[in-house]
């Protein structure tokens, strides 16, 4: 059994697809095959791919450089049938009878032992070239496998180190039952997807891609956090029962789907959707959302070689608000950088990603870019109730000068006939501590107000969550993030905005009790936790939440605070719950 | 029939990948063998992975070694290859 961090709750058990780690792990991975012809082939594979590739880039650098830099590619080509490299590799797959993988590595560091004696620092720094070419060869087995991986029927729990953005946005989403991953953590982005799939995840569990390999039976404990390798009959007899009970709880919330959330003395508090792609509208309309409070457009711009067009676009917001009905749709702009990149829309290096060029930063020096994206915001607002909302709003000027650029092309759609709501609402995001100190200015210019709690504790406690040897400081219920929540509230409330909370901390039944004392008006969780925080919200009074509240504002630590709340809501509560 | 001549490699960044690639480009030409030695390390002058394993930098000297019908030519050629630094700038 091994131990991980809670991601997204419930219980899966199926057969383990692993994904392939960092190609100096894979390096290592030593195998014993049983047929060396099978193993030829896929290297062969592997080699006539890494031979296409290579004849591409080399005619991009060709083009774009000139001849003179496309000669080393020349070399890569002559080396990928080189028989002191080919033939060395095909040779220790022969006599050790091992993977390709393997192979490749001895033949590897044979060669780098060699380069290590070498004193000339010009001809070491070419040590390099190799591992550049062997790495792509990797990259193309692993393809390779993954295609095979493909043709596998039936479903499967994804194990890797980790994954990126890119990594799930290229996942077949119908097959993965669970993800299991070596680093993250509760707020990062696997979790994020697994919890948008309503599937269970549990991150953050040391060695397990070591420990497993494809086809083994793996069991996820999604809310203790535990993933449990070839169980025994009797643990996954165990668990098939709990699955089983799990299953029915989720049918017993489906009937507040037709219930509207509301305290027990009347206090409507709206409970949105975040979504990162459209496919996602189903299990938004299958929990009966009240609208989408947070719909995340990078995953429009990730996975692909080029920007996407405004068409694209437009055509993406078009289905999403049309099958939305008349439910509002809080389109959030482009918010790359930090941990989220575009392969085709280089950032330069930066020492401090998270607190460097990214979000509505990004946006406000390519304007180009992001006038694209509002051009087709605007026009997708003819068919429906679309609000647009800034990320990472740090000063007022921001929030302005982004403002400006879309009143400009309003101004330009007019002109030319286009449709589009004239009236859009357009909100900040409420993440950064400064825009929280500044937020009774800003609620002059702003329509409505969003908290997004994962950067606004990232920021406000200087932690990275993704960092985990620092995560345990990552803490939601913090004095500090509190405090700042109740006076973006009361800015907010001064002005007659509404604030929303879109972060995960929406989703803990126990924190939306408190973050509804704190007088939010509206919150946006994954769709899948809607029904389970709607139950909460019935059960409680608004006048007791704001007791809950005040008494809240008033402790020191967040042990503390959880206790009292836990204790609150359960004397609430007692006895008393229904639908 | 065998030949073979030394010569000094004198390009700035010696035997690395790309100037090897050059040199095997040249010598896949011929039939004969070809063998390049650097004091006592020897490899096939048709294989890119060996002569890189080789480690000759600049000002190393090394044997350019050829047995079979086209040796002389094939030596000949390749010394040039070498004294014209692979076709490099330095």
């Amino acid at each position: 059994m091994f131990k991980g961090i809670v991601a997204s709750p419930g219980i899966a058990i199926g057969p383990v697809m692993l994904l392939t780690k960092k190609s100096e792990e894979i390096l290592k991975n030593k195998r014993t095959i049983l047929s060396v012809e099978d193993e030829k082939e896929k290297f062969k594979i592997a080699l006539e791919k890494t031979k296409n590739d290579i004849i591409n880039i080399k005619e991009k650098i060709i083009y774009d450089i000139g001849s003179k830099e496309g000669d080393i590619f020349n070399a890569y080509l002559q080396l990928l049938h080189d028989p002191g490299f080919v033939g060395k590799t095909e040779q220790i797959i022969r006599e050790q009878k091992v993977n390709i993988e393997f192979a490749l590595g001895q033949v590897l560091q044979n060669y780098l032992e060699f380069f290590n004696k070498i004193s000339d620092p010009y001809l070491k720094e070419r040590s390099r070239d190799i591992s550049g070419l062997i790495e792509r060869i990797i990259k193309n087995i692993s393809e390779t496998h993954a295609i095979e991986q493909k043709k596998v029927s039936g479903k499967f729990i994804i194990v890797a180190e980790d994954l990126t953005p890119t990594d799930t946005a290229e996942l077949d989403k119908t097959k993965v039952l669970g993800f299991i991953t070596e680093k993250g953590t509760q707020t990062s982005h696997t979790a994020i997807v697994a919890r948008a799939l309503e599937i269970p995840a549990v991150v953050g569990v040391k060695d397990i891609t070591s420990n497993v390999k494809n086809g083994d039976l793996v069991i996820i404990d999604g809310d203790r956090g535990f993933a449990v390798v070839n169980p025994s009959q009797k643990v996954l007899n165990t668990y098939k029962e709990e699955q089983k009970k799990y299953l029915l709880k989720n049918k017993v919330l489906k009937k507040l789907k037709k219930l509207e959330s509301k305290t027990q003395d009347n206090r409507k508090i709206e409970l949105n959707a975040n979504i990162e792609f459209a496919e996602e509208i189903g299990s938004v309309l299958e929990n009966n959302a009240d609208g989408i409070g947070l719909f995340r457009t990078e995953f429009i711009y990730i996975n692909r070689a080029n920007l996407p067009t405004e068409e694209e676009q437009f055509n993406i917001y078009k289905t999403v608000v049309q099958k939305m009905g008349k439910k509002p749709v809080t389109i959030r702009t482009l918010d790359i950088g930090g941990d989220k990149y575009l392969p085709y829309f280089k950032i330069p290096p930066e020492q401090n990603p998270f607190l460097g060029l990214r979000a509505i930063r990004l946006s406000l020096v390519n304007i180009s870019i992001f006038s694209v994206q509002i051009r087709a915001i605007l026009r997708a607002s003819a068919f429906g109730n679309i609000k647009i909302m800034f990320p990472m709003i740090t000063v007022v000027e921001e929030f302005l000068e982004a403002k400006k650029i879309v009143e400009e092309i309003k101004a330009e759609l007019k002109k030319k006939k286009v449709n589009f709501d004239e009236n859009i609402k357009i909100g900040a995001m409420i993440e950064v501590p400064s825009i929280v100190l500044l937020s009774d200015e800003l609620a002059k210019y702003a329509d409505f107000f969003s908290i997004g709690t994962n950067d606004l504790v990232q920021y406000t406690l200087a932690v990275d969550r993704g960092n985990e040897t620092v995560a345990k400081l990552y803490d939601n219920l913090n004095p500090a993030v509190l405090k700042l929540i109740k006076m973006a509230v009361e800015s907010a409330h001064k002005n007659n905005l509404k604030i929303s909370v879109c972060g995960e901390m929406a989703a803990d039944p126990v924190i939306a009790f408190l973050l509804v004392g704190l007088g939010v008006d509206e919150l946006s969780m994954n769709s899948a936790s809607i029904l389970n925080v709607k139950g909460l919200i019935r059960n409680i009074k608004f006048q007791d939440a704001i007791e809950v509240a005040d008494a809240v504002l008033k402790m020191k630590n967040s042990v503390e605070i959880k206790n009292f709340l836990f204790e609150k809501l359960k004397n609430k509560l007692k006895g008393k719950e229904k639908l | 029939m065998q030949f073979s001549k030394k010569v000094k490699v004198i390009n700035k960044l010696g035997f690395h990948l790309r100037a090897v690639a050059v040199f095997v480009k040249e010598a896949e030409k011929y039939k004969s063998t070809i063998k390049v030695r650097n004091n006592d390390i020897e490899a096939d002058g048709k294989s890119i992975m060996g002569l890189m394993t080789l480690i000759a930098s600049e000002g190393t000297e090394i044997e350019i070694k050829a047995e079979g019908p086209d040796s002389k030519e094939a030596v000949n050629n390749l010394v040039k290859i070498v004294q014209n630094k692979f076709g490099e700038e330095e």
